[in-house]
């Protein structure tokens, strides 16, 4: 029913607009020129859109295309003291009502009783939308607010426009019915049963608090977090659990088979070991969000939309480690710096986000060593090494091996300033030995232990994961990050159930203060909440304190 | 549908009547408001969009009229605006150009890198003498207090625009949006 309804749309918006009769293939190309004016400011032939806002401010359409201030799914947005309206297909070419006006009628309408309210302004037609565009002044004659630019569109530019945005979020996203949003999440066969059930017992809490939410939403023991699921409160929440098993060339064609089986709205969390970019792929192919998934080795992209991370995993501490090295060669240290790589994900993570930073600055010299599987590095390749190259500074990002490999270096071995990951050594990095530990800056991507014990909402995380202490890889507290901050989401949504409106209201929220990393922050494009790592050294103690050498986000 | 369906659509819309749409369906059509204000500014290194360390104070202690504006790189609505009222003074001055120093400083410090904000300066086709700062929270956080334009959320700043003729001890602060023409007028009557 509801494909017939799109369909005739389709073909009233082909055959209305004046001098465009498309064949599929056109249309197609008719709908990626109007996307490329509504969201890069490219008119057809490749030229910028010119407007101007506040009467003779010129404006270029790369700078502000219509997607920044309405957003890629055209639900609109408000910042400041600027609200832009809803402008999606649905909303355009239907009156606008004051949203209270608007439940009123739809509450009127389901019990057979029309009590229509007055309209802000009457459903645009091509025309009176043609001239606002152009002129600024709507079908009620009310003139647009200044910062809105006027367009001067030709015809047929406009004509393309227009069809576009009678297109643009104008069908629910998969997913949804008028009693259900379905959701996914994802795990894979490396992960261990422990790991696996401390994500997916977080999730389950949102799909009994949501069914509970209906019966029981006035008691007081639940959680605020979770009183924002009124908003999707009579649709029933499901979380499917898509396993993906056996080598990630795989995973594609097994997510494919999953979502055929039957489409979700979003993924919600998952877990992987290995390097996330099978599933982010899938995911941008299908143009499906996926938040906040439990991965040390996301995919680093400039340009890609439908994955929010929580931060850049290994690659976020080897590009602090190149921030705080370049910053200290800048202040009068030594500039010849040894990289040595264990070939691993997690290793060439560190590697390619400190190599990024490090030739950002400029500055000193960099070799980097690669260790390859069976290469081991004890204590005298490493001796040989450092011998070899006269480092100031070495960054070794391999796992504990460095531990043993410094317990034995020789006693005339000059150590240079050296860098480890504390994420990729693991536990066993407090067990170097003391003398060394001045000459050790080892990269730490998670608030520290005394901060964390003293953060506020850290208790309220661990009372609803059920957990005494936090788990050692943090699962159940970011799943829970990754719930606070969905379903703020799914609150700011309202009722429009589209996957870029989803993503466009989460780049509008506020600021957060969330267990494990530190000021999670948002904003259109913007894909790692989480910007920053710290950079500490140990004291002398026998169970060694952290001690910060740096502040959170370093330039 | 059961009444505490119908109870919690109404608080519903009560709360949002409250909340986004007691914002007036568009920006205010009243001219920029304009004051005069004496500021006592931070000693802060902040970095600009080369990576380099500057000095705010010794950047303001200058013989050029100085414009100072809070945007931020991913920014969707003012800042753009904001920006393009930068662009469309800077094409508009020509040769005087030279005599004045525009300052953007970012609201969004995690974010706004050196590269981030050298790429929204390309953006938008910036000239020389276009500067975007970023720098530590705290940095930045003063920066802002001190002049009276503390944001906590990003996503709620306004438009300001704070203007310093040569050597002056006081700021022109204007609030709201000018047009290119009246930005052009309030630059000059700084003595260009």
């Amino acid at each position: 029913m509801t494909g017939r309804i799109l369909l005739i749309i389709m073909c009233l918006a082909t055959s209305l607009i004046g001098g465009i009769h498309a064949s599929a293939a056109d249309s197609l190309d008719l709908h990626r020129l109007g996307e490329r004016m509504y969201r890069d400011g490219l008119l057809p032939d490749g030229t910028p859109l010119r407007g101007y806002v506040r009467g003779d401010v010129e404006i270029d359409g790369t700078a502000f295309s219509c997607s920044n201030c309405h957003t890629r799914s055209g639900l609109g947005s408000v910042e400041g003291q600027v609200t832009s309206p809803q402008v999606n297909g649905t909303s355009l070419f239907k009156p606008r009502y004051l949203f209270k006006d608007q439940v009123k009628n739809s509450i009127s309408k389901s019990r057979g009783v029309t009590r229509p309210a007055q309209a802000l302004r009457p459903a645009y037609t091509e025309e009176t939308l043609a001239a606002v565009l152009r002129g600024g002044i709507d079908p009620t004659g009310r003139e647009l607010a200044p910062v809105m630019p006027r367009y001067g569109l030709s015809d047929k530019d406009m004509g393309i426009l227009v069809r576009y945005l009678q297109n643009l979020s104008a069908v629910f996203s998969p997913g949804v019915t008028d009693t259900s949003l379905t959701f996914a999440t994802i795990v894979t066969d490396d992960v261990s049963p422990e790991d696996r059930q401390a994500m997916l017992a977080s999730l389950e809490t949102l799909v009994t608090i949501n069914q509970q939410t209906k019966t029981q939403k006035k008691l007081p023991q639940f959680a605020k977090m979770f009183r924002m699921l009124d908003t999707a409160y009579f649709r029933d929440i499901s979380v499917r659990i898509w396993e993906l098993k056996g080598e990630p060339s795989t995973w594609a064609a097994q997510l494919d088979a999953y979502y055929q089986k039957e489409p979700v709205f979003a993924i919600l969390g998952g877990i992987s070991n290995k390097p996330w970019k099978p599933i982010h792929e899938f995911c941008e192919t299908n143009k499906i969000p996926c938040l906040f998934p439990i991965t040390d080795l996301p995919e680093v992209s400039g340009a890609s939309w439908y994955t929010l991370y929580s931060s850049k995993g290994f690659y976020q501490e080897g590009e602090t480690a190149g921030r705080f090295l370049s910053n200290s060669i800048r202040d009068g240290a030594g500039g010849k710096v040894l990289q040595i790589v264990r070939h691993t994900p997690q290793g060439n993570a560190l590697s390619s986000g400190f190599t990024a930073s490090w030739n950002e600055s400029g500055l000193g010299q960099l070799h980097t060593v690669t260790l390859d599987q069976g290469q081991n590095l004890d204590s005298s390749t490493l001796h040989n090494l450092l011998l070899q190259y006269a480092p100031d500074s070495v960054l070794i990002w391999t796992d504990d091996e460095i531990i043993s490999a410094l317990a034995k270096m020789p006693p005339e071995a000059i150590l240079p300033q050296m860098f480890i990951s504390s994420r990729y050594v693991g536990k066993s990095v407090t067990s170097i030995p003391g003398p060394l530990r001045d000459r050790l800056f080892i990269t730490y991507p998670f608030r520290l232990p005394e901060d964390e014990k003293t953060f506020k909402g850290y208790k309220e995380f661990l009372t609803l994961g059920k957990l005494k202490q936090p788990d050692e890889k943090r699962i159940a507290t970011r799943t829970f990050s990754m719930i606070h901050v969905f379903l703020q989401g799914l609150k700011e949504l309202r009722q429009d159930f589209y996957r870029d409106g989803l993503l466009d209201v989460l780049a509008m929220l506020p600021d957060q203060y969330l267990p494990d990393f530190e000021r999670y922050s948002f904003g259109p494009g913007q894909r790692n909440a989480s910007k920053g790592c710290y950079i500490v050294q140990l004291d002398r103690g026998q169970s060694p304190q952290l001690i910060k050498r740096s502040e959170w986000v370093l330039f | 549908m059961n009444s505490s369906i119908v109870r919690t659509v109404l608080i519903f819309v009560i709360a949002s009547c409250l909340v986004s749409h007691s914002v007036t369906a568009l920006a205010s059509q009243k001219p920029y408001q304009r004051t005069v204000e004496k500021y006592s500014l931070p000693d802060v290194t902040l970095i600009n969009q080369d990576g380099k360390r500057v000095s705010l104070k010794s950047m303001l202690q200058s013989d050029k009229t100085i414009i100072v504006d809070f945007i931020f790189g991913t920014c969707t609505t003012i800042c753009p605006v904001l920006s393009a009222g930068y662009v469309n003074l800077q094409n508009r001055l020509g040769e005087e150009n030279s005599k004045v120093n525009l300052i953007s400083i970012s609201i969004d410090p995690e974010n706004d890198t050196p590269r981030v904000m050298k790429d929204y300066l390309k953006r938008f086709q910036a000239k020389p003498g276009w500067d975007f700062l970023t720098g530590s929270r705290k940095d930045i956080d003063a920066v802002m207090r001190a002049f009276n334009a503390y944001i906590p959320n990003k996503m709620s700043h306004y438009a300001l625009t704070l203007i310093h003729p040569p050597k002056a001890d006081k700021w022109i602060r204007i609030y709201g949006i000018m047009s290119s023409s009246e930005f052009v007028d309030e630059t000059k009557k700084t003595g260009l």
